[in-house]
C-alpha cells in the first residue's frame, strides 16, 4: 500500500511537471501573431501627403535563438545588415539602396487623403518602409526602419504608428550661367582696371532669369548686364527651374557689350544658350545646358579682347581757354605802369 | 617836348593792360557764345526726348553673329549728339557730342571715349564759364545726370577729383572703376582737371 502511494505521488509529480512544461512551452510557442503598421506622411509643417505609394519590406525576422531576438531576413543576407542593439541612422538608407538595386519588393500601400497608409496583418519583424512610387512634386520620403511589435519591457504593441520625417515640395533645380573674359596682347601692357560688360538676353521675356543684385536688369527686354574688371570669370548668376518647367527648353543669348577703352578691340561673338529641364533616374529635376556659336556647338562662352597700344599714343586734348596771356599781360602792364610812374617822379626830382 | 622814358614805360604798361583786358573780353565773349550754342542744342535734344525710354537694341533678323550695340545718336546741324549732361550744382545743362574735335569743343562738351552702356563714359569740354570751368571747385557728392537721346537717364555722384597730365590718355579713358569721367584744362592749360563719378542708379 505504501509502495503504491509512493508510485502514485511520483506519477502525479511527473504529470504536473509535464503539464507545466507544456504550459510554458505553449505560452512561448503561441500561434504567429500579426500586427499592423500605420504610416502617416506629411508635407512640410503638417499638410497630409496623399497618394504616396509606400512599401514595407521585412529586413529582419523574429528569431528566438538570436541574441536580440531578430536575425537578418534572407533577402537581405548579402546587404551586410545585422540587427544590433542600436541600429545606425544610415542603416535604413543603405537597406533602401540595396532593395532598389536588387528589386526587392514588399507589401505596398498608398497614403489616403489624410496622408496615412496602413500595412495590415504583418508578421512580426523589422520592416523597412520606403516610398516606391513617383514622388511627383515632392521630395521622396526618407526611408526608415520600424519594429513590429514595439516592445517596452514586457509589453508588446502590435499596432504600430510611424510618422516619418515630412517631405517637402521638390526644390527647383538651378544652374549658374557664366562666361569667361580673356585679354590677348598685341603691343603694350593692358591696364588692370579695364571694365568689360556682358549681357544675357532671354529669347522670351518670360524665361527664368538669374537674380543678380550686382547686375543691371532691363525690364523691357528681360536682359541682365553684368560687368567685371579685367580678365576672368563672368558670372550672371543662378537660374532656378521648377517642376512645372519639366520638359521645356529655354533659349538665351550671351554677348559682350562693345566698349571703347583705349587700344582695345572687342569680341563680337554672340553665343546661344539652350537650357532643357528634364528628370534624372531618381526622378529629380535636372537642367542640361548647351552652348552654340551660330550653328556650331560650342563650349561655355569665351570673349577675347585684343589690346594693341601704338608706340606713340596721342595726348589728351587741350580743353582750355587761354587765360594765362591775360595774367601775363596784366602783370606786365602793371609792372610797366608802376615802373613808369616811379621813373617819372625821379625825373621830376632831378629836373 | 622831350619824350621821357617814363612816358614810354607808362604807355607800354597801358597797352599791355589794354591787351589783357581785350583778351579777357574776348574769352568771356567766347564763353558766352559757347554757352548759348550749347543751350540751343540742348533744347533741341530735350524737345526730342521720348517720354518713355527706348528698349535696348536687340539683334535684327536673327543675325546674332555680328551684332554690336552702339549708343543712339541725334543729328543736329550735321553733328551727332548722344545726350544731355546736367550738373545741378553748377546750373549746367549741356549737350554732349558723339566724338570730339577742337572745332566741336567750341560748341559743346564732347565724348572723349567710353559709353554709358559699359559704364566708362568720358566727356571733355573747354573750361568756359558756361561749360566745365566749375569742375575745378565743385564739391564731392554732387549729382550729375546724363540723359541719352533714347530717353534713359543715368544718375551719377561725384566721388573723386584727379589731376592728369596730357600724356596720360590711357589713364583718362580707362577709369579705375569709375562710371563717368568729366575733364577740362586747368587755367594754365598744362594739366587736366578730371572729375570721376560713380553710378548712383539707372
Amino acid at each position: 500500500m505504501k509502495k503504491a502511494r509512493f508510485m502514485l505521488a511520483i506519477l502525479l509529480a511527473v504529470l504536473l511537471f509535464a503539464a507545466g512544461v507544456l504550459a510554458v512551452g505553449a505560452q512561448q510557442a503561441e500561434p504567429d501573431q500579426t500586427g499592423s503598421i500605420r504610416v502617416t506622411l506629411k508635407i512640410g509643417k503638417g499638410t497630409p501627403r496623399p497618394d504616396a505609394t509606400l512599401s514595407a519590406i521585412l529586413v529582419a525576422v523574429r528569431d528566438e535563438n538570436a541574441a536580440l531576438g531578430y536575425t537578418t531576413a534572407p533577402a537581405f543576407a548579402e546587404s551586410g545588415f545585422t540587427v544590433t542593439e542600436k541600429i545606425p541612422d544610415e542603416a535604413a538608407a543603405a537597406l533602401d539602396a540595396f532593395a532598389a538595386a536588387n528589386a526587392i519588393t514588399g507589401r505596398a500601400a498608398v497614403t489616403d487623403a489624410d496622408g496615412t497608409a496602413l500595412f495590415d496583418e504583418m508578421p512580426e519583424g523589422m520592416y523597412l518602409i520606403r516610398e516606391t512610387g513617383d514622388p511627383g512634386a515632392y521630395t521622396r520620403m526618407t526611408p526608415f526602419l520600424v519594429l513590429m511589435p514595439q516592445i517596452e519591457g514586457s509589453r508588446r504593441t502590435y499596432d504600430v504608428t510611424a510618422a516619418p520625417k515630412p517631405v517637402e515640395v521638390r526644390p527647383p533645380v538651378s544652374i549658374t550661367l557664366h562666361a569667361e573674359k580673356q585679354i590677348a596682347v598685341g603691343n603694350g601692357a593692358p591696364p588692370e582696371n579695364v571694365r568689360f560688360s556682358f549681357i544675357l538676353t532671354p529669347e522670351d521675356i518670360t524665361n527664368p532669369m538669374p537674380k543678380n543684385d550686382e547686375g543691371v536688369s532691363n525690364t523691357e527686354t528681360g536682359s541682365l548686364t553684368v560687368t567685371r574688371t579685367g580678365a576672368g570669370a563672368v558670372v550672371f548668376g543662378e537660374i532656378g527651374f521648377k517642376p512645372e518647367d519639366l520638359g521645356k527648353t529655354y533659349t538665351y543669348t550671351v554677348r559682350e557689350l562693345k566698349g571703347t577703352d583705349a587700344y582695345f578691340t572687342y569680341d563680337t561673338t554672340v553665343y546661344t544658350v539652350r537650357v532643357t529641364v528634364a528628370q534624372d533616374a531618381d526622378g529629380k529635376l535636372k537642367a542640361d545646358v548647351a552652348y552654340a556659336k551660330g550653328d556650331e556647338k560650342a563650349d561655355a562662352p569665351v570673349f577675347v579682347n585684343i589690346y594693341d597700344k601704338p608706340d606713340d599714343p596721342p595726348p589728351v586734348p587741350r580743353t582750355g581757354q587761354l587765360w594765362w596771356p591775360v595774367g601775363l599781360l596784366a602783370g606786365g602792364g602793371a609792372l610797366l605802369l608802376i615802373g613808369g610812374f616811379l621813373l617819372r617822379r625821379r625825373e621830376e626830382e632831378t629836373a | 617836348m622831350k619824350f621821357r622814358k617814363s612816358t614810354a614805360l607808362i604807355l607800354s604798361g597801358v597797352l599791355l593792360l589794354l591787351g589783357a583786358a581785350g583778351f579777357a573780353v574776348y574769352n568771356n565773349a567766347d564763353s558766352d557764345r559757347a554757352g548759348k550754342s550749347a543751350a540751343s542744342i540742348a533744347a533741341v535734344i530735350a524737345e526730342g526726348l521720348p517720354t518713355k525710354p527706348a528698349a535696348e537694341a536687340t539683334p535684327q533678323n536673327g543675325n546674332l553673329d555680328r551684332f554690336v550695340p552702339e549708343m543712339e545718336t541725334k543729328e543736329i546741324d550735321g553733328a551727332l549728339y548722344i545726350g544731355i549732361l546736367e550738373i545741378p550744382a553748377l546750373e549746367l545743362t549741356l549737350p554732349v557730342r558723339e566724338s570730339w574735335s577742337y572745332d566741336a569743343l567750341k560748341l559743346s562738351p564732347c565724348r572723349y571715349s567710353g559709353s554709358y552702356y559699359t559704364n566708362d563714359l568720358v566727356i571733355c569740354a573747354h573750361n568756359y564759364a558756361s561749360h566745365f570751368n566749375g569742375l575745378r571747385t565743385i564739391a564731392m557728392g554732387e549729382d550729375v545726370y546724363f540723359t541719352a537721346v533714347g530717353g534713359r537717364t543715368y544718375h551719377y555722384v561725384i566721388t573723386n577729383r584727379e589731376t592728369l597730365n596730357p600724356d596720360e590718355a590711357e589713364r583718362m579713358s580707362t577709369p579705375d572703376g569709375w562710371d563717368l569721367t568729366l575733364f577740362t584744362c586747368y587755367i594754365g592749360g598744362a594739366t587736366r582737371c578730371t572729375i570721376r563719378c560713380s553710378l548712383a542708379e539707372n
